[in-house]
């Protein structure tokens, strides 16, 4: 990859010769933001972790620097468990999540599958459910004692018994709800992968599915790999579903582990600082096998020829991907909606038996009318779909711009650029946030308290999220398609406006969408960043769940899903117009 | 034994409310220039590490006799809540009006942060419930034991009953020691009343442990454990809503957590936080508290006895505070290794 970028033509220089400075001054501005945003607090943070005390009231001196915390951390044989946990958890969901998510992308994007369309749109919903709520909606249905599924086998007489307060529990649930994940990153490098390549395949006598494994995979292996990564990282720093589904089992994560760190009293933030800085470390070898992955190789498959995706025409095969496809459906959005349907209307979620669970006085909608009684639950939908657009369009612009420059520039320091832009993507959000509140509470210009500096959180924390997607778009993009325009007189600006940003916008339009959603359930960051008057629905639906109102929290999860699901059908359709369909890539 | 069943509140809180009005003269009957200035200033905003739903209820009372103050509140669990109030105080950036923590000893730490208020009946008030003359125990939660009446058949009724073989087997919850100032008042009693060896023999039961009261609320109404020690308000509300759940007062005694609220020392609407922490600890506020919340309170004599809390069976205990803040942090380790608990 290295090789090819270093064969991009100069954008951002050789046609500007006479204004060499453009391209320091262009990266020096993007390293600033990103120093504002992502290396003050990180700064805040390693300063935390290396003291014991909170620099923003007691100050920071060199004399309180010790590696204290992290010997405390590192004797500690319960941190080494959850370290080990955490990595079996994540490692074991993200395998799963990407058989599932490539398998589902490939079905959706490459194949002539029936009813494709709805299948992509239902299978996108597990994203829209709060990581704390799939672990409740789970919960419901696989506890060995009280769960739906075993109540409901038992009476039945067949023979299934499931246990999700396991590690293989977690590992199925987190693989399963970051399987869209993949699939989003997946899903868009297949729609604008050159079909030529496969048809060539298939004209060479290969099947379907050989064409599939040997040409349209490895094409796609940096989408691959992203989604992977991301899921993992995400997985990495998700509270709510080893909270739910590990805490009975006495199984710690390091998430929890840190939750339980900053829950303690008195709380103890610097060690949760130096748990954090582990968590960092991790991620940062994850990302680094990445790029030596990566490195060296050209994935470059949309080009200056026109193309029209055609479909593999699976043959009778295509009812077996539609059987599998309705399958995963069922137990992947059915089943656990089904159980937050349940556990919404019903009074309480004690089932006596078979029978009490469609014991229809059971039932009302007395959870919802206590949820909107509260007026901090308009308050909080009205901020997070606030926070959630400011965030989508800042981040979107941020992102493209760092995306762009990383890729396809030449521009001085893009390397630092893009390990800066990597770096929140290793912290967890519970310990990010009090690192966000020491680092920018004490800023001249007025933000905290205000909608800005929770977007401004979000971007900075989500960065990493949508430049990798952004960027697996325009690695695709090939150079002679700018080359072009560059011969046609555009300049860089009017490049990137007329052949780059249309090309990528798929890309764009799902970076952004993933941003809005990563915005409206982002808990971390949120808690210590909201005031009296900034609620969000991450912390207040926190509050319900804290309460042990477990209908309330269904309920107002399941208004979040619908808010969510409308967005997402509205730029499904934006991002089809520029998708698949039409004709494109033209040079 | 009294147990605190649903037909057993509404006959109490009948009694209760009876007793309420048959002393209409303690009503809380605020300054008038205090009113004014609290009507003008129109607002205050309340730090609280209590669970929102109780707090919208305090506010909801509230607001029926001051319908011109909006209370907005910033909820936190208490150490989130402590640090986010040091942070905001050394910037000059305290949003707070009125601060109130379930730790009376975290919120000691940052006394400092709090101006001088006493309030009209503060004399009213047991000394012992106090960490500071400026924090006051607005809200007094107690610990009783609950079950769920659907499944469990015979019921644990003294804390001693929680360490027999036949409630063993993950059958009994238990929240974390280190999980607030509250719980860590419950152990503490455990372990200085009910004897050294009581930990010892409760955790032989194998108990299932929670990180909070809701959690083992919620579980235990879904069955997933059937009893455990319970804040009464937590259990309360839900008993009040038709869950399937019962509690009593052990006779051994009750253990008692007052918290400690106190109005900020550079409150923007310090007029409407004065008139929300008067009425909160008058005993009209104290009532509400008792049969809104279920909790109890720290008045020398309560407005009138709580509901189902006997004071010929039923003695409160509130811990030392020297010890409470001495003992909290050896005696949790003990309590960690006891319970099995990875910190």
């Amino acid at each position: 990859m290295d090789a090819q970028v270093a064969r991009l033509p100069v954008a951002l220089t050789s046609r500007h010769a006479e204004r060499r400075w453009v391209p320091y001054a262009w990266s020096g501005g993007l390293l600033a933001v990103l120093g504002f945003l992502v290396l003050y607090p990180t700064a805040m943070l390693l300063i935390g972790a290396l003291t014991t005390t909170n620099p923003v009231v007691e100050g920071y001196r060199l004399s309180d620097v010790s590696i204290g915390n992290f010997i405390t951390v590192a004797t500690n044989p319960n941190v080494a468990a959850a370290l080990g946990n955490s990595l079996i958890a994540c490692g074991g969901g993200t395998v799963l999540a990407v058989a599932i998510g490539l398998s589902f992308a490939w079905v959706v994007v490459r194949t002539n599958t029936p009813c494709k369309g709805l299948i992509a749109s239902t299978g996108m919903l597990p994203l829209f459910v709060p990581p704390l709520v799939a672990g409740v909606a789970w919960s419901i249905l696989g506890s060995p004692k009280t769960g739906l599924l075993n109540m409901i086998a038992a009476k039945t007489g067949i023979p299934f018994h499931i246990d999700l307060y396991t590690m293989p529990g977690m590992i199925f649930v987190f693989g399963i709800y970051y399987a869209p994940y993949v699939y989003m990153f997946t899903a868009a490098a297949l729609r604008n992968m050159d079909p030529s390549l496969e048809e060539a395949a298939e004209i060479s006598g290969a099947s379907a599915f050989r064409t599939m494994a040997t040409v349209t995979f490895p094409l796609i292996l940096p989408a691959i790999i992203s989604g992977m990564l991301l899921s993992f990282v995400v997985m990495l720093g998700i509270y709510g579903v080893p909270a739910v589904l590990g805490s009975p089992a006495n199984l710690s994560l390091l998430t929890t582990y840190i939750f339980a760190l900053t829950a303690w009293s008195p709380p103890l933030y610097n060690t949760a600082a130096a748990v954090a800085v582990i968590l960092m470390v991790v991620t940062g070898c994850m990302v680094w096998a990445q790029q030596k992955v990566l490195a060296g190789r050209s994935f470059t498959t949309v080009a200056g020829k026109a193309f029209r995706p055609r479909p593999l025409d699976l043959g009778p095969w295509r009812f077996l991907t539609l059987a599998l496809a309705i399958a995963y459906l069922f137990v992947v959005v059915v089943l656990p909606s089904l159980a937050l349907v349940v556990a919404a209307f019903r009074r309480f979620l004690f089932v006596r038996d078979i029978p009490s669970l469609f014991d229809t006085k059971q039932y009302g909608w007395q959870h919802f009318i206590k949820m909107f009684d509260n007026p901090l639950t308009i308050d909080s939908m009205v901020n997070s779909m606030k926070v959630g657009v400011i965030t989508a369009v800042i981040g979107g612009v941020l992102s493209f711009a760092i995306g762009y420059t990383i890729t396809r520039s030449r521009a001085p320091g893009r390397r630092v650029i893009d390990i800066v832009t990597t770096i929140p993507v290793a912290i967890p959000g519970l310990v990010i946030g009090v690192a966000y509140l020491w680092a920018w509470i004490g800023l001249p210009i007025g933000i905290y308290g205000t909608l800005w500096i929770l977007a401004l959180a979000f971007v900075a924390r989500f960065l990493p999220d949508t430049v990798k997607a952004l960027s697996s778009s325009l690695l695709q993009i090939h150079k002679e398609l700018e080359e072009a325009a560059w011969i046609c007189g555009k300049g860089t600006v009017g490049t990137i406006a007329t052949i780059v940003l249309p090309l990528a916008r798929p890309g764009v339009v799902a970076a952004m969408t993933l941003l809005f959603i990563l915005a409206i359930r982002e808990l971390g960051s949120s808690l210590f960043l909201y005031s009296s008057g900034t609620m969000v629905m991450a912390v207040q639906l926190l509050g319900y769940y804290e309460g042990g109102n477990i209908g309330i929290t269904a309920a107002f999860s399941l208004v979040q899903m619908v808010l969510l699901g409308v967005l997402i059908t509205i730029t499904n359709r934006l991002s089809r117009g520029a998708g698949p369909s039409g004709p494109v890539r033209t040079g | 034994m009294i147990v605190f069943s649903r037909r057993r509140v509404i006959a109490s809180l009948a009694m209760a409310a009876a007793g309420v009005s048959a002393r209409a003269g303690r009503a809380f009957d605020p300054d008038g220039a205090l009113l004014a200035a609290a009507n003008k200033e129109g607002r205050l905003v309340l730090y609280s590490a209590s669970l929102i739903e109780l707090i919208q209820r305090t506010i909801k009372d509230f607001n029926k006799r001051f319908p011109g103050i909006e209370v907005q509140v910033v909820r936190a669990s208490g150490g989130a809540l402590i640090e986010r109030v040091r942070t905001e105080a050394a910037q000059g950036k305290l949003v707070a009006d009125v601060i109130e923590h379930s730790d009376r000893g975290e919120a000691k730490a940052i006394e400092a942060l709090f101006a001088d208020y006493r309030p009209p009946n503060g004399a009213d008030y047991l000394p012992e419930t106090m960490a500071s003359p400026r924090l006051w125990p607005a809200s007094t939660l107690a610990w009783c034991i609950a079950w769920n009446a659907e499944r469990v058949k015979t019921p644990p009724r003294t804390w001693m009953d929680l360490c027999k073989a036949e409630y063993a087997g993950g059958r009994i919850g238990q929240v974390i020691a280190s999980s607030g100032g509250t719980t860590w008042t419950r152990v503490m009693f455990e372990r200085q009343v009910l004897g050294e060896a009581y930990w010892t023999r409760q955790a032989a039961t194998a108990p299932k442990l929670y990180p909070g009261g809701s959690a083992l609320c919620e579980a235990i109404i879904k069955g997933e454990v059937e009893t455990g020690p319970l804040l009464m308000s937590i259990a309360f509300a839900k008993e009040n809503e038709g869950a399937p759940l019962d509690m009593t007062y052990p006779p051994e005694g009750v253990p008692v957590t007052p918290f400690a609220a106190g109005i900020a020392a550079n409150a923007k609407h310090p007029n409407a936080a004065r008139l929300w922490m008067d009425w909160t600890l008058s005993e009209e506020g104290q009532a509400g508290a008792i049969l809104n919340q279920g909790n109890l309170t720290s008045l020398r004599v309560p407005p009138f006895a709580a509901p189902v809390f006997d004071p010929h069976v039923n003695q409160v205990w509130s811990p030392d505070f020297g010890q409470f803040q001495a003992l909290r942090d050896p005696w949790i380790d003990d309590w960690n290794k006891v319970y099995g608990y990875k910190k």
